[in-house]
């Protein structure tokens, strides 16, 4: 299970399989959705902890930085790429675990909520 | 702090008729059908939207926009992805049927995601059927 928090990018599969663990006690990260609210609001990945817009990427980024340096983060977005780029900009400043969900929510086929 | 747009305001609703006939042209002009995911759609359209009115240009919800500096008050998208855009157009429909946002695809292309999605409905009523038999 380790391992898949020990990559840059994760497929939607092993994110089911990496919530799941979490969910058990067995797996500890953080996972954010760079979407816009309206499209969280159509539906997002049961587990997501917290919804940062890349439009407001300015007004959260330090202070999200700062509070997760030492833990997992996965971000996630509609198809990965808005969460590929936020991970390059925690990672060219720094950051040592931070994660892309490859192929984003519309690859992904686990539970989503309303 | 970046403007928030409210979704059931009446010009964001007029917005969102205006993108919806867009698209629609989109799909008659370059022979595109929309994907058969329909919360993919509205996701993508509630996107464009969104951007238009934010940016004044329908920006592929997919990719961050962000200041032109070399354009003082005008923004532009990080991959330069205007919908319908060039990527689409010249790579990702060509080769592999369906734009990265998947909204746009080939008629084949949404006939082939109908079949798969009507696959997993069997699937999952043939896996229902043999676990209603076992428990018998």
């Amino acid at each position: 299970m380790h391992e898949l928090l020990a990559t840059d990018n994760i497929n939607s599969e092993n994110l089911e399989a990496v919530l799941k663990a979490r969910e058990n006690g067995e797996a500890d990260f953080l996972l954010v959705d760079v979407r816009e609210d309206m499209e969280y609001e159509i539906g997002h990945l049961k587990g997501v902890d917290m919804l940062k817009p890349t439009s407001d990427f300015q007004s959260w980024a330090q202070a999200l930085f700062d509070e997760a340096k030492d833990k997992v983060v996965i971000f996630t977005c509609r198809t990965g790429n808005r969460s590929g780029q936020v991970q390059n900009v925690f990672r060219s400043n720094g950051h040592p675990r931070v994660i892309n969900h490859s192929g984003g929510i519309v690859s992904y086929r686990g539970e989503i909520e309303r | 702090m970046m403007q928030q747009l409210d979704m059931n305001s009446e010009e964001f609703k007029a917005e969102m008729v205006k993108t919806e006939k867009f698209t629609d042209k989109v799909c008659e002009s370059q022979g595109w059908v929309y994907s058969a995911n329909e919360d993919v759609n509205e996701g993508v359209t509630l996107g464009l939207a969104r951007h238009r009115l934010l940016f004044g240009k329908r920006f592929c919800p997919c990719f961050m926009v962000e200041p032109d500096e070399s354009k003082s008050g005008k923004f532009k998208s990080s991959d330069d992805r205007i919908c319908p855009c060039k990527p689409a157009i010249e790579k990702e429909i060509p080769e592999k049927g369906i734009c990265h946002c998947q909204i746009f695809c080939t008629p084949e292309h949404r006939e082939e995601q109908i079949r798969e999605k009507e696959a997993k409905v069997l699937a999952k009523e043939e896996l229902k059927h043999v676990a209603e038999e076992e428990s018998k």
